[in-house]
């Protein structure tokens, strides 16, 4: 969660503003990936409904996993994709402040905003990482006949909230008034 | 420090966090970690990421997801355009026509789904558009679809009254009888003011003189509108489909909008031709920024809710005003108010399961129907919904139309909850709008 | 006085008012009350009914890791993180309240008592509840009765055993029971007697099969602290703790009784046809559960043979 403030001295500016955009360029395809196959996940698990009806209705045969397979897709598209909507700051803000502040001060606002949805952001993913590493040495499973494994989701959840977290990071330098310009790269 | 201060301090927080510029769903998930490092012990910040994931981890959320998938994949092709074409060539005489085709659309998918972001995002995503380009004023539009949707509640299915019907130990099977009578008033509520608001503006836009979509002339033979009725078939096989799966025992409401998702994206690939990447593209990013965002606020507003419930903020409060020991209408009306002041923060369920069983013991001694009662509750929840600082429909309607300012939607939404509530006061004088369907069957 | 202690209780049961009502709500508010009164106040119980806390599936959890201190639960709700505890909701295991609770002094209470010590989780109340099964259709009595039916049996034994009956075992959540009930989604459900009569299934059912003879439903659903938040007590609160729990086991008992014949009240009431489970009945789905349930449960879960055996050994 370290902001890079200034170049270290040792390495010239050129060299970590190249590391930087490259970072920023893998976090944001990584996102836009994993945005698009979060929305597939969503039309397989519409699928997935599907069939557990008609497995159920016509062919009275239940299907054992259908239920928890849904959610568990559904939450890793939630978590996958939570790094590519806030790529297209799709994360609803209220903004009515907008037109009541100047520009100069809502720069700054939304600045703060940015950095303190990455401090929760990277605490939540955190908090997801500790929680797969226990769901995993533990063996934890859901309590159906299927039997999933829980570290699958916490997993998603983890590397999706790390995500989101260093996609804010980037917005966050990216923005900084200090390092405008140097860091600076257009946001498709 | 005292509950109640903590309580205040707590709103006010969160009020800040809320107009700083961050994303709603972050605002309201770092005023709760705040609130848990300073006033809760501290393991209970190890148990951030599981309060989240307990929340979607939920069959019945899973309609949000999917009714968003099935309300881009008609809004983000021509579909949606198409089947407003139609409509229009049927209702354009009618001032206000398209609006309350919008108003009964959400009316009809509010008995086909339980959740109200789910009804406002399928209807709002082809209906806004549709609306804006003929001349609906973004606040007028956006307003009708925010508060159309919270009807997903009130008219059966409904995911709330089913936890209140736990709550308050009252008959399910009764309670979404009486949600039927409300359901339509509100529509007939919203129909009136949707029709009287389109007439104004049309009335502004002429005198106005200038150039305006409301006043484009247009004219339909009764030759157009037959050409166009084939074009409704497939919606009206859709909304067969999904209403055959309901209730004729197939699946369950949540299960429904894999039905609906499946089927409009079925509809839309093979009489639409929309297979094209572009085509897909549009709806596939389409869904996911809308539902992502949603089932985001839900479950950092979750978190909200766990750190409100241990600090006991809203327990206390129902306690204060149940010893306050008022009378019936007192009573009453103080619980409303309650309710509306929660509704600023909290999400239906949440209040639901907070407040019940502390008012229930006054409600019962007080004589005060228990099945009439949930429904009041329920359409000051619908408030909730859509007015601010959160409001789960104003941002759903935002996530749909990112180009009309949030403040814009907010005062277009504002009359309906003057609509709503007109509606609980005739609730209150003629309680047979909700009791007669329960009481005859 | 120094301010007291303060703990958390949730459970997901809905709030009782008065003496009437949900008897595990009752139970709860019975050991805060009592706690209260003998701790002279240095103890206060805070219960969060109806999952107004948190949700129904994280509380074993947060009673592990300490973040719930209290908790009223169907054990067998952890068996994804501790396997052993399903055994707590297996099929025709407990056949009476009174062998269950013998559980307690015998060497299976002693083994479930250690495993959930070493998980965090310590037992103050014994409480075992019978269930039924609620029907659409013809009332479920023997296991010939179940084939091909569409079940929720709220649990993965249950829902072994009902598969071992070829019957369709459906997984389900708690709040779409009714309506799935009302539409035909589901055939059948079996849970606890007092949930049968919460959820209202009457209104939706024609037939229900009671405990009030033989049930193969026994669910064990004690009340239960945190060791983190026992450790945290003086032995004097301690004992304060587990002599109420002990105390309160017999009103367990006699509320899950009651249970059992109010639920046939009830539905009578509403005109469902009430039947009971006999001897021979019990017998067979004895058998059914013994090559579906019992079998996988020796299989999957460590010890699995030895914790069946310790718990059939209880008379
Ligand atoms: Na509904
Ligand atoms: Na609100």
């Amino acid at each position: 969660m370290s902001i890079p403030a200034e170049p270290a001295v040792v390495t010239p500016a050129t060299a970590v503003r190249t590391v930087w955009r490259g970072f920023a360029w893998l976090v944001r395809q990584f996102n836009i990936l994993t945005g698009y196959l979060s929305a597939v996940i969503i039309v397989i698990t519409a699928g997935v409904v599907c069939y557990g009806v008609i497995m159920r209705y016509y062919f009275a045969s239940p299907l054992d996993w259908g239920l928890e397979l849904s959610i568990f897709m559904l939450i890793v598209s939630t978590f996958m994709s939570a790094g590519y909507t806030q790529l297209q700051r799709g994360h609803v803000t209220i903004e009515i402040m907008d037109h009541i502040l100047s520009a100069r001060a809502n720069r700054v606002r939304y600045l703060v905003g940015d950095l303190l949805s990455l401090l929760f952001c990277a605490f939540v993913a955190w908090n997801a990482w500790t929680y797969f590493h226990e769901a995993y040495s533990e063996g934890w499973v859901t309590e159906s006949i299927w039997a999933p494994k829980m570290w699958i989701p916490y997993l998603f959840m983890a590397i999706g909230m790390s995500a989101l977290s260093l996609q804010l990071l980037v917005q966050t330098v990216e923005a900084l008034p200090v390092l405008r310009g140097m860091f600076a790269k257009k946001v498709n | 420090m005292d509950t109640s201060t903590i309580g205040l301090l707590y709103a006010g927080v969160t009020l800040l966090l809320l107009f700083s510029g961050m994303p709603i769903a972050f605002a309201l998930g770092l005023s709760a970690l705040v609130f848990m490092a300073g006033f809760m012990p501290p393991p209970m910040m190890q148990s951030v990421a599981e309060t989240l994931f307990s929340e979607l981890n939920n069959f019945t959320l899973l309609t949000i997801p999917l009714f968003v998938l099935m309300g881009a994949a008609i809004g983000k092709s021509r579909a949606g355009a198409d089947v407003y074409s139609s409509l229009n060539a049927w209702l354009y005489r009618i001032p206000g026509g398209l609006g309350l085709a919008n108003v009964f659309a959400c009316a009809v998918f509010a008995a086909m789904c339980g959740s109200s972001p789910a009804t406002c995002s399928a209807i709002g995503s082809s209906g806004i558009p549709q609306l804006v380009r003929r001349g609906y004023s973004e606040g007028l539009a956006t307003g009708l679809i925010a508060a159309g949707g919270t009807l997903g509640i009130l008219i059966p299915p409904s995911l709330t009254l089913i936890l209140y019907g736990l709550a308050a130990e009252q008959s399910i099977g009764k309670l979404f009888m009486a949600g039927v009578g409300p359901g339509l008033m509100l529509v007939l509520l919203f129909a009136i003011w949707v029709v009287f608001k389109y007439s104004l503006e049309r009335r502004q836009a002429l005198s106005a003189g200038d150039e305006h979509a409301i006043l484009e002339a247009e004219h339909f033979s009764w030759r157009d509108r037959m050409k166009s009725l084939p074009r409704f078939l497939p919606f009206l096989a859709l909304i067969a489909a999904i209403m055959i799966a309901m209730y004729g025992g197939w699946a369950t409401p949540s299960e429904v909008a894999g039905i609906g998702a499946a089927g409009a994206l079925l509809m839309v690939v093979t009489l639409y031709k929309c297979w094209h990447r572009k085509d897909m593209d549009a709806i596939l990013t389409g869904t996911i920024r809308e539902s992502t965002m949603i089932m985001m606020i839900i479950a950092t507003s979750f978190l909200f809710t766990f750190v409100m419930s241990y600090l006991g903020v809203t327990q206390e409060a129902a306690q204060w005003l149940v010893e306050l020991g008022l009378g019936k209408w007192a009573f009453f009306l103080g619980v409303n108010v309650f309710i509306v002041m929660l509704g600023f923060f909290l999400p239906p369920v949440a209040i639901i399961l907070m407040i019940t069983p502390i008012i229930l013991p006054s409600l019962n001694a007080l004589g005060i129907d228990l099945i009439w009662f949930g429904i009041v509750m329920t359409i000051l929840m619908e408030m909730g919904l859509i007015h601010p600082p959160v409001g789960l429909n104003l941002f759903v309607i935002n996530g749909i139309a990112p180009d009309i300012p949030l403040s814009r939607i907010v005062w277009g939404t504002l009359p309906f909850i003057g609509l709503m509530v007109v509606g609980i006061v005739l609730l209150c004088l003629f309680p047979d709008i909700a009791l007669w369907l329960p009481n005859h069957f | 006085a120094d301010a007291p202690r303060v703990i958390k209780l949730s459970h997901q049961f809905p709030a009782s008012t008065g003496d009437g009502g949900d008897f595990r709500d009752q139970l709860a508010r019975k050991f805060a009350a009592e706690v209260e009164k003998r701790s002279n106040g240095s103890l206060k119980v805070e219960i969060y009914p109806g999952s107004s806390l948190m949700k129904t599936k994280s509380q074993f959890g947060a009673l592990r890791k300490g973040t719930l201190d209290m908790s009223v639960l169907p054990l067998a709700y952890g068996g994804g993180e501790v396997p052993e505890v399903t055994l707590t909701l297996m099929p025709a295991l407990v056949q009476s309240y009174e062998q269950g609770l013998r559980w307690k002094t015998a060497p299976i209470g002693a083994e479930l008592n250690r495993i959930l010590e070493s998980k965090g989780i310590k037992i103050i109340t014994w409480v075992w509840q019978a269930g039924g099964i609620a029907s659409r259709g013809n009332p479920i009595v023997n296991p010939a009765d179940a084939k091909g039916l569409k079940i929720r049996g709220g649990d993965k034994t249950m829902d072994q055993m009902i598969q071992g009956a070829e019957g369709g075992a459906i997984n389900l959540p708690s709040s779409e029971i009714y309506s799935a009930m009302s539409t035909g989604v589901l055939d059948a459900a079996m849970t606890s007697s007092t949930s049968l009569i919460s959820y209202r299934l009457y209104e939706v059912s024609k037939s229900v099969t009671t405990a009030r003879d033989k049930s193969f439903w026994f669910m064990f659903e004690p009340l239960l602290i945190s060791m983190s938040a026992w450790e945290t007590l003086t032995p004097a609160q301690q004992k304060i703790m587990t002599d109420v729990g002990t105390s309160l086991e017999p009103f367990a008992m006699a509320g899950a009784k009651a249970d059992d014949k109010r639920l046939a009240e009830v539905y009578e009431k509403a005109g469902v046809k009430v039947v009971d489970m006999n001897q021979a009945a019990f017998d067979k789905w004895v058998k059914v559960a013994k090559a579906s349930a019992y079998k996988r449960f020796a299989e999957d879960v460590p010890n699995g043979k030895r914790l069946l055996d310790m718990a059939s050994a209880v008379k």
